[in-house]
């Protein structure tokens, strides 16, 4: 456990294992792939390390790798920042404190010289705090995880439970998704406990008209099926018991089932995830992993991707209130239908993920370290650097941006500045420094037009010639793909990859 | 696929008499990874088997989530775990 347990920490980021069941739930087996390649691919990166060479050992002495690696570093510290103010949020604390706690915490532990060392006993903690919440989804569900399965795809629809707190008593929408739009699928009362304005559109006889209702405290206004309710921005809602829950599947069947694959989208991810993982994996790391360290390390793998299915299958089981406006992450602790549960349990959830964090920041502070002593020759401890990268991250993180969002533009700046290197590792490190630097400064600017795509279209459209329209629209869709091929040519131009050594012969001549 | 491990099995020219040896650095490595990724997209190909095979029911959840749950995972511990230095072996170059 204790050579794999860096590698796991490095990978299993809070913001990374915790959106897996969101996943599952969000979209069934497309889920369950995202899932599937979460658990391999630290086993990819074990294979791709094992053929470290003086070569890429080289490499990443360039202090360029150590820079990506801490802009890397800084992404997913904001990444994870802003998911324990989200989660923190869905206990009813205000989103700085949990910031703060987790900030302070991981600070704490990377100043510490000898933290390297506690990294496995972080882990265990953080699973076994884990493993309270998810014995008490299986003991209230009282079924084996086969027929939860089983059973969740057998739901005609998803209802709101009569002890759902959204029933009971009413819930925030700024804690469900709050910027989307609810649409119903039947007949359903909203009551807002303390008024407010409600705007909702529906479609009339072939016309669209929208409406608005400013609501007394307790006053409520019922929706047909088919109206969407705009927009219910932090304003408390109360649900009806029995009723569908707006945003769910439409039915068990239809979310075991999945919908049709967005293959392009599928594809940009998985590359996204692999390439990216890989890089991260890999930088600075050139031990080669014993057959029990890998055998460990996949076990743990294993058991989070069950853990995963099981988070997902037993919440949806028990709490399908979670699908309302569409799963989020934050809102993933909150599987118990019912209080104090539901906050005991969502507080061990942001406990068990403030250690993992903890413990991949000592994983990820070791490696930086690693890459700068063999860029600079000597051990530089810069623990005022750490707290600028925590404190800036801890102030994007009370921006309530999507962690997953974030740790995407993380994989993606690992995978754009140190994938091609790392795959095709050259003869001399300045050909790596240019493919990465290439790589990034270009998935940095497609990603920024991509932004930009989003909110004004026309600034970056490019019409003709009709070739190029399309290679442009492509390289805005997928910048990842994009940097790693422009990465890939600066390396094929400027560096001969270098030739694997061979390896010595058992008794042959 | 560890048994493989250390040979050298190129095809090249030797002096005298001119015949061919296998002997190329052709390692468990290379295949280990190639296997996991192609255990990563496999799920895509169950996925598409015609006539939904990928939403059979067995004891419960479908093929497809079989595969993804638990058949991939635990195909690609063994898979690495294979590709693995073993104890014994001389460190990687």
């Amino acid at each position: 456990m204790t050579a794999a347990a860096p590698l796991l920490a490095l990978w299993l980021t809070p913001a990374l294992w915790l959106a897996l069941p969101d996943f599952i739930l969000e979209d069934g087996p497309t889920g369950l792939w995202i899932t599937l390649a979460v658990s391999l691919i630290p086993l990819i990166a074990v294979g791709v390390g094992r053929t470290a060479t003086a070569e890429r050992e080289a490499q990443w002495a360039a202090p360029f790798a150590a820079s990506a690696l801490v802009l890397v570093t800084g992404l997913l510290a904001w990444a994870n920042l802003a998911l324990a103010g989200d989660l923190a949020a869905g206990l009813g604390a205000p989103r700085w404190q949990g910031i703060a706690v987790a900030a302070g915490a991981a600070w704490l532990f990377t100043t510490w010289r000898g933290a390297g060392r506690i990294i496995p006993a972080l882990l265990l903690a953080g699973a076994l705090l884990l493993a309270v919440p998810s014995a008490d989804l299986v003991r209230e569900a009282g079924v084996d995880p086969l027929r939860a399965w089983d059973r969740v795809a057998a739901e005609a629809a998803f209802r709101f439970p009569a002890r759902s707190a959204w029933v009971t008593s009413g819930q925030d929408m700024g804690r469900a998704r709050g910027r989307t739009d609810l649409v119903f699928d039947e007949e359903h009362r909203v009551t807002a406990p303390s008024g407010g304005v409600l705007r909702s559109r529906s479609s009339d006889g072939g016309g669209v008209s929208e409406r608005e209702w400013s609501l007394a405290p307790g006053q409520s206004v019922t929706f047909r099926a088919g109206d969407r309710l705009l927009e219910p921005l932090a304003l408390p809602l109360r649900f009806e018991a029995g009723k569908r829950v707006p945003g769910a599947p439409p039915s068990g069947a239809a979310w075991a089932a999945g919908g049709p694959i967005d293959w392009g989208r599928a594809a940009d991810l998985h590359v996204t995830l692999v390439m990216g993982g890989v890089a991260l994996l890999c930088a600075g790391a050139t031990r080669s992993f014993p057959r029990r360290a890998v055998l460990m390390l996949g076990a743990a793998l294993l058991a989070v991707s069950l853990w995963a299915q099981g988070w997902a299958i037993y919440g949806a089981l028990g709490a399908p209130d979670v699908f309302l406006g569409g799963v989020t992450v934050g809102r993933l602790a909150e599987m118990r239908a019912a209080p104090p549960a539901r906050q005991a349990l969502g507080g061990l959830v942001l406990a068990s993920a403030i250690m993992s964090f903890a413990a991949s920041m000592i994983a990820l502070r070791d490696r930086v370290t690693a890459l700068d002593a063999r860029a600079s020759g000597h051990v530089t401890r810069r623990p005022l650097a750490w707290v600028a990268l925590f404190g800036a991250a801890a102030l994007a993180g009370l921006y309530g941006a999507d962690p997953w969002s974030i740790l995407m533009l993380a994989f993606g700046t690992a995978a754009a500045s140190l994938g091609p290197a790392t795959l095709w590792p050259p003869e001399r490190s300045g050909a790596a420094t240019a493919a990465g630097a290439v790589g990034l400064a270009l998935f940095v600017v497609l990603a920024a037009l991509g932004a930009l795509q989003s909110v004004a279209p026309e600034a970056v459209r490019v019409s003709r010639p009709a070739s190029v329209a399309a290679l442009w629209t492509a390289a805005l869709d997928h910048p990842v793909l994009a940097a790693l091929v422009a990465g890939a040519a600066v390396l094929w131009a400027f560096g001969r990859p270098a030739r694997p050594r061979r390896r010595q012969v058992r008794g042959a001549a | 696929m560890g048994s493989f491990e250390g040979l050298d099995l190129t095809l090249r020219w030797r002096g005298r008499p001119r015949r061919f040896r296998y002997n190329a650095p052709v390692t468990t490595l290379g295949t280990g990874v190639l296997a996991l990724l192609a255990l990563d997209a496999g799920f895509a190909v169950v996925s598409l088997l015609p006539n939904q095979v990928a939403a059979i029911r067995m004891a419960g959840p479908s093929l497809l989530w079989w595969y993804g749950a638990l058949v991939a995972p635990i195909a690609g511990v063994l898979i690495a775990v294979a590709a693995a230095r073993s104890p014994g072996a001389p460190p990687d170059p």
